[in-house]
Order: C-alpha cells, then sequence, then structure tokens
C-alpha cells in the first residue's frame, strides 16, 4: 500500500536529500525550519562558516518564496502573513561534500523577464564584483518590486560557492506562469 | 525622552535604547517577514533621540548574529544616521559584535569601518 512513498523516501536517500519541502510557505515554516536545520548542522559539527552561509541561503530562498511566488493563498498586495508556494530542497554531495540548495516557484512572465536579466549578469561576476556590487546596492534606494531592498540575489550569490545557477521552464498548470528555479552551494 | 525597549524575538533583535545613558543596543537575530515595519519604529525613535541633544558621549553596541538581506539594508542606514549625528556629538563608539569564525560579519564590519569615519568602530569577537 505505501509503495509509492516508500519509493520516494528511498529515492531522496539515494540522491542525498538533505532537506525536501513542497508546498505552501509562511514566515513561520521559515523560521521553523530554520531553527531545525541549526539543530541538526551543530549537532552534525558542520564548520560555522557553512552553517551560516546553509541557513543564511535558506532563509533568504525561503523568504523569497513567502514574498514573491505568483501562486499565493494570501491577498496579493500583503505585506504581512503571507502564504505563498514554491519548493525548497537541500542536496549534499556525499557524506562530506557541499551542499546545494535550491527553490522552485511559480513567477510571472513580467517578474521572468526581470529576474533573468539580472541573473544572467550575476552567474558571470567574480566574488570580488558581486562584493563590489553589494557594497553599492547597500546604498542605493530600494527597488520598486522588492520588499527586501534588492539585495536578495546578491546575497544569495555572495555566499555561494559557485556561481549561482538558474532556470525557467513552462509551469505545468498555469500557462501565465514559469516555474523559477534557483541553485547555491555553500 | 523616555528609554526605549522591545524584547528579542525569534525573527528581530532585543532592541534596548537606554537613552538617559547615552547607551544604545540590538542583540540577537533579525529575519522579520516586514524588516521595514520593524526597523521603522526603530529609526524613528534613534531620529528623535539624536536630534534631541549634542555634545554626548554615545556608546552603541550591535550584536546582530544573523540578519537577512532586507535588515541589513535597514542596519546599514541606522549607522548611516550615527555617522550622519557624529560631528553634533562629542563621540560616538559603536561596538560592533561577531562570532570569531563569522568572516562575513568580520568583513562587513570592516566594510562599515572605511564607509563612516565620523564613527569609531569597534570590532570585536565573541562567542554565541
Amino acid at each position: 500500500m505505501n509503495a509509492p512513498i516508500n519509493e520516494f523516501h528511498a529515492m531522496a536517500k539515494g540522491h542525498n536529500v538533505f532537506f525536501y519541502y513542497r508546498g505552501y510557505v509562511s514566515q513561520t515554516m521559515v523560521e521553523a525550519c530554520a531553527e531545525a536545520l541549526k539543530l541538526r548542522l551543530e549537532s552534525a559539527n558542520i564548520n560555522y562558516p557553512t552553517q551560516r552561509r546553509l541557513l543564511s541561503s535558506f532563509i533568504e530562498m525561503g523568504q523569497n518564496v513567502v514574498h514573491y511566488s505568483a501562486d499565493s493563498l494570501t491577498a496579493v498586495d500583503a505585506s504581512e502573513n503571507e502564504v505563498r508556494f514554491g519548493v525548497l530542497t537541500i542536496c549534499r554531495e556525499g557524506e562530506d561534500g557541499l551542499f546545494t540548495l535550491t527553490c522552485t516557484n511559480p513567477v510571472s512572465q513580467r517578474i521572468k523577464d526581470k529576474l533573468q536579466g539580472k541573473l544572467e549578469v550575476l552567474a558571470t561576476l567574480s566574488v570580488d564584483e558581486i562584493k563590489s556590487l553589494y557594497r553599492k546596492a547597500l546604498r542605493a534606494e530600494g527597488e520598486e518590486d522588492s520588499k527586501g531592498g534588492g539585495i536578495g540575489l546578491l546575497t544569495l550569490a555572495r555566499d555561494s560557492s559557485n556561481p549561482i545557477e538558474f532556470s525557467f521552464v513552462e509551469s505545468p498548470d498555469n500557462s501565465e506562469h514559469q516555474m523559477f528555479t534557483l541553485s547555491v552551494t555553500v | 525622552m523616555p528609554n526605549f525597549y522591545l524584547p528579542a524575538s525569534k525573527q528581530t533583535p532585543e532592541i534596548d535604547f537606554k537613552f538617559d545613558e547615552n547607551h544604545l543596543s540590538m542583540k540577537g537575530e533579525s529575519y522579520p517577514e516586514n524588516a521595514g515595519a520593524f526597523y521603522g519604529r526603530v529609526m524613528e525613535e534613534l531620529r528623535a533621540y539624536l536630534s534631541g541633544g549634542s555634545g554626548r558621549n554615545i556608546v552603541v553596541d550591535v550584536a546582530l548574529r544573523y540578519f537577512n538581506s532586507a535588515s541589513t539594508k535597514l542596519v546599514f542606514k541606522f549607522v548611516e544616521e550615527l555617522d550622519t549625528a557624529a560631528t553634533n556629538e562629542g563621540s560616538i563608539r559603536l561596538n560592533w559584535l561577531f562570532e570569531e569564525e563569522d568572516d562575513m560579519l568580520r568583513e562587513f564590519g570592516e566594510n562599515l569601518q572605511e564607509d563612516f569615519t565620523s564613527l569609531d568602530i569597534n570590532l570585536q569577537e565573541t562567542t554565541y
């Protein structure tokens, strides 16, 4: 009776899935997951800089879903208690390897166009160039579409060991949406 | 003006502004859903305090173990506000505390030292 779920669990284990969530995400959920992840990283004696980067990237990604996913259970103009759809995954390359964090959520065509331009640039920059852009962005006024001052993506790129990776694919559920996926490595 | 205190929550730092002692402190983690709303109140208090006097020797402790990108921008603004006021005060000392292994927060503090030269910014390693 439980064959599919057992298969799913075995597959997750085989692919070194460290964390997986698919569904609606809220701030409370991000907070609770971050707390559980923190304890797990501490008990596994992961070095402090990696812990910080992993938790920071996880929170940025979770909050990106809460703020920007096009699939929302709450009013589109809400700024508190938002609940939106996304997938958050953490995989580890082997027992002692790097962690890859991925988030996926639907976005509108307009947001896709905006993100794509920014991410194409970010993916080609060196660490020093990212840090210099980050310092400039700290001084800049916030962008109209942004709920966080426009430095979320720069923060993710800064903390990633490899260049950030991203993709957009047609949403299977909504012809007006693209599924946006972003990956970083810590 | 009366002192200002907000207890820490999991997502917001403790704010302890002892205006009567010229000692301000922010301590904890910062990743609220709406950082603008949280820091709006904090900045209002700070601005009122800074515009309400001069020639003071002010000490500010910032011990933020973690802050998200939205909070980062507001923490930067907080320091910017202090820097602007510094010429009007006796001195403003900013103690920037970070976990000793936290290279990102150390670097953030070093960048603050470069950007805000009217402040006396002191980097301090700590253990949380």
